[in-house]
């Protein structure tokens, strides 16, 4: 080892500017937490009164351009033995849970994309093929992806599919919220349009959030006094209301905070002015500068 | 001197010391006078937001414009509608109780005829037996209209909680507006306020699935949407194609006696109910007992619910039989035996024989217009209207009156034609010279039972 006094105080100060470089990156680069548009639209969703006629899934599909079978194969109750997950046929798909303030009335939820107000598929997406856009849905360009479903894996609430029946056009599926048809096509999302109870219901965000505290006040005894979406995952389009805990209907408890915040975070620090890549490739030339041989004959260079 | 200064400072220090309380006190005295004069004021405001809570879901969130403009229609309504004469109107007609409160107005079960005849509706503002729904284009493309039984639903809303089960929002004692008045039969918009009436597609359909999902486990539009086929068109109610599952409920069958054998009443374990008796004899419908009971209850989905059930307490068991039977000893329901005896109802007891007119009659016949029967007050001239001197023959009472009374008018004797208490004599004769009812009659008594008809 030829790591003398000298050179090892070398190797740590340049150590210590990249690190220190780092560290002011990481505070500097803090990104800032996106705020939802004041025009952004979003559903409300009021589980009670969900009956799970499955019409949605129906309407769904047959919006996004796929061909459903016809509408009374929906009435079938037997899938709802298992939970399912969002298909790249079916964006949205309606759960049943036990409803233990009534056995034999159970619970139904509605999953799809919530359409986040910082979502971290957007985030994760390296060629910007999935996009917030102001009017609050998250959409996603099949000419941009390159296919590296980051996306699946971002999401915090499993909801991007991975299309892979098209072997030479594959690409992501999930809910746009009917951005391809609103407003020009229909006032609202074909889900909105179908639903026979109005369990849903479209609108601007901010309204919707006044509507459900508004229910919360009015019907205390049927919902829980909890806004699911309002900010979970730093909030979303879609907001739920429900009359049991909603660990209980499938959904996840989450922070505040939205995940970019934490990985945008990390990345941005890892790529401050680009000096901690520099240091990390000095350190790396230092220690082989260090270590190399005393006679340049076995040099690889 | 010493201790003159020391009174000196003394006195000094109390009347600042009473200063300061004065500074101190002053205020707070003012303020409190200020706060008392304030007080009804904040309750005002307090009561303000409270109704501002209360107001149902369709009013709350509405801007101050189109509130006011709804009270103005409403008041021009309520100037257009015939005003009804408060005096002419019997509270036992809507309420059950004496005095009925704000917190419980113990409300009749949809007293749907009284309200009719309160309201002054014509006949043609009654709905129909069957309504035909087809209030949407699209839907008229897809599916047939819909045949809405509602005298079928009325009667069974009666069990479930009465009218206001579906026609909410709506004081009960006058006519129901249509879904259509707050329910726009539009296509969802997302704007504002109609974010919070939902649309007549939403209303129909919530009001429905909540009780036919509930009994029936489906949500097969064919429940009550019939698909536009072969079928030809229905232009009327009686063209309808026959629907087994909308053409009415089955006809429930009445059992014969409950039997109950679960007490551990010291009178005995069995406890018998002679259920087709209370109805037959005694005159009463399902709801009289059955109320604010659910379709599911008898369905079965229910059946599972029903099973772990708790067991009811005391109150609970009895309250349904109070009413009538409060004054009756344990024996008379609680029995050693499984079939005891009947014990039909001995009208004597009251103070009330009934004799060969009334004793023909059904229960109701006199006691309609209570919920429960109970004692009549006043109600004899329902029936016994028009009668005089001249159209009664007293002689059916037992009581034959002799020629100094037989033109006497009945008021003069039964004050305020109240017939059930005894007669009075003071009205012509001194009743202290021992001319008093029953000492003194107005004439020879029939000791036998009256044969000629009044």
């Amino acid at each position: 080892m030829s790591l003398n006094r000298r050179e090892f105080i070398k190797a740590a100060g340049l150590a210590g500017i990249g690190g220190s470089a780092c560290l002011l990156g990481e505070r500097a680069q803090a990104s800032e937490a996106r705020s939802p548009s004041p025009d952004a639209m979003g559903v409300l969703v009021d589980i009670p009164k969900c009956i799970g006629c499955r019409r949605c899934e129906y309407a769904c599909q047959e919006a996004a351009g796929f061909d459903p079978p016809p509408i009374e194969t929906f009435e079938d109750k037997s899938v709802f033995e298992q939970a399912r997950r969002p298909q790249p046929r079916s964006h949205t798909v309606i759960n049943r849970y036990a409803n233990p303030q009534d056995q034999a009335n159970p619970v139904y939820n509605k999953f799809n994309c919530m359409h986040c107000v910082d979502p971290a598929c957007v985030s994760a997406c390296l060629v910007s093929a999935l996009s917030k856009q102001e009017d609050g849905p998250v959409v996603y360009d099949v000419s941009r992806c390159m296919g590296c479903r980051y996306c699946l894996v971002a999401c915090p609430f499993e909801i991007p599919t991975y299309d892979y029946d098209m072997p030479l056009k594959p690409q992501v599926r999930k809910c746009n919220l009917c951005a391809h048809l609103v407003p020009e096509v229909q006032d609202v999302p074909a889900c909105v349009k179908i639903c026979p109870q109005e369990v849903l219901t479209y609108g601007k965000r901010s309204e919707l959030l006044e509507l459900a505290h508004e229910k919360i006040v009015t019907a205390p005894d049927v919902y829980i006094d909890h806004v699911y979406g309002e900010h979970e995952a730093g909030g979303a389009s879609w907001l739920y209301l429900s009359s049991v805990p909603f660990d209980q209907v499938g959904f996840k408890h989450f922070d505040h905070k939205a995940p970019p915040r934490l990985t945008e975070k990390i990345q941005h620090a890892e790529f401050k002015y680009f000096l901690p890549p520099l240091m990390w490739f000095g350190l790396l030339g230092a220690a082989m500068w260090l270590t190399k041989p005393e006679s340049g004959g076995t040099s690889h260079e | 001197m010493n201790m003159r200064f020391h009174r000196g400072v003394i006195s000094t220090r109390i009347i600042i010391g009473l200063a300061a309380v004065l500074v101190v006190l002053l205020p707070v005295v003012a303020g409190r006078s200020l706060l008392a004069q304030e007080k009804p004021k904040r309750t005002e405001d307090a009561h303000a937001k409270e109704r501002q809570l209360r107001v149902p879901p369709l009013a709350a969130g509405r801007d101050k414009a189109a509130l006011a403009e709804e009270a103005a229609t409403a008041q021009s309504q309520a100037d257009s509608q015939p005003a009804m004469d408060v005096s002419q109107i019997d509270c036992r007609a809507c309420h059950e109780c004496d005095n009925p409160t704000r917190e419980d107005p113990c409300l009749r079960m949809c007293p749907r005829a009284m309200a009719e005849a309160l309201a002054g509706a014509a006949p043609e503002q009654l709905p129909d037996d069957v309504i035909l729904l087809n209030a949407f284009e699209w839907q008229a493309r897809r599916f047939m209209p819909v045949p809405f039984t509602h005298k079928l639903h009325a009667d069974m809303a009666e069990m479930t909680g009465g009218c206001e089960v579906c026609h909410h929002h709506t004081a009960p004692g006058g006519l129901y507006p249509p879904c259509q008045t707050c329910h726009k039969p539009v296509f969802l918009k997302s704007a504002g306020e109609e974010m919070r009436v939902p649309n007549l597609k939403g209303a129909y359909h919530r009001q429905c699935m909540g009780c036919h999902r509930d009994w029936s486990h489906s949500t097969k539009c064919s429940i009550c949407h019939l698909p536009k086929g072969d079928q030809t068109e229905p232009t009327s109610v009686e063209s309808l194609p026959a629907r087994g599952d909308v053409a009415g409920h089955p006809p429930i069958e009445n059992p014969e006696h409950i039997l109950r054998h679960t007490t551990e009443h010291e009178s005995g374990p069995y406890v018998l109910f002679r259920h087709q008796e209370h109805i037959k004899l005694y005159g009463y419908d399902c709801a009289q007992c059955h109320r604010g009971q659910t379709c599911a209850r008898c369905h079965e989905s229910a059946k599972e619910r029903r099973l772990p059930t708790a067991r009811p307490s005391r109150l609970e068991q009895h309250g349904i039989c109070f009413p009538c039977h409060e004054d009756d000893k344990c024996e008379r329901c609680h029995s050693k035996s499984k079939l005891p005896a009947p014990q039909r109802f001995d009208h004597a007891t009251t103070g009330f024989a009934l004799g060969k007119y009334h004793g023909s009659l059904t229960c109701r016949t006199c006691h309609k217009r209570l919920y429960f029967i109970r004692k009549l007050q006043g109600e004899c001239a329902f029936c016994h209207t028009g009668w005089g001197p001249d159209t009664f023959n007293h002689a059916v009472t037992g009581q034959i009156l002799d020629d100094n009374h037989v033109e006497t008018d009945c008021e003069e004797c039964h004050i305020d034609r109240k017939f059930d208490a005894p007669p009075t004599c003071d009205e012509c004769h001194d009743e202290d010279e021992g001319i008093a009812f029953p000492r003194k009659r107005p004439g020879p008594v029939m000791k036998a039972e009256p044969a000629a008809k009044p």
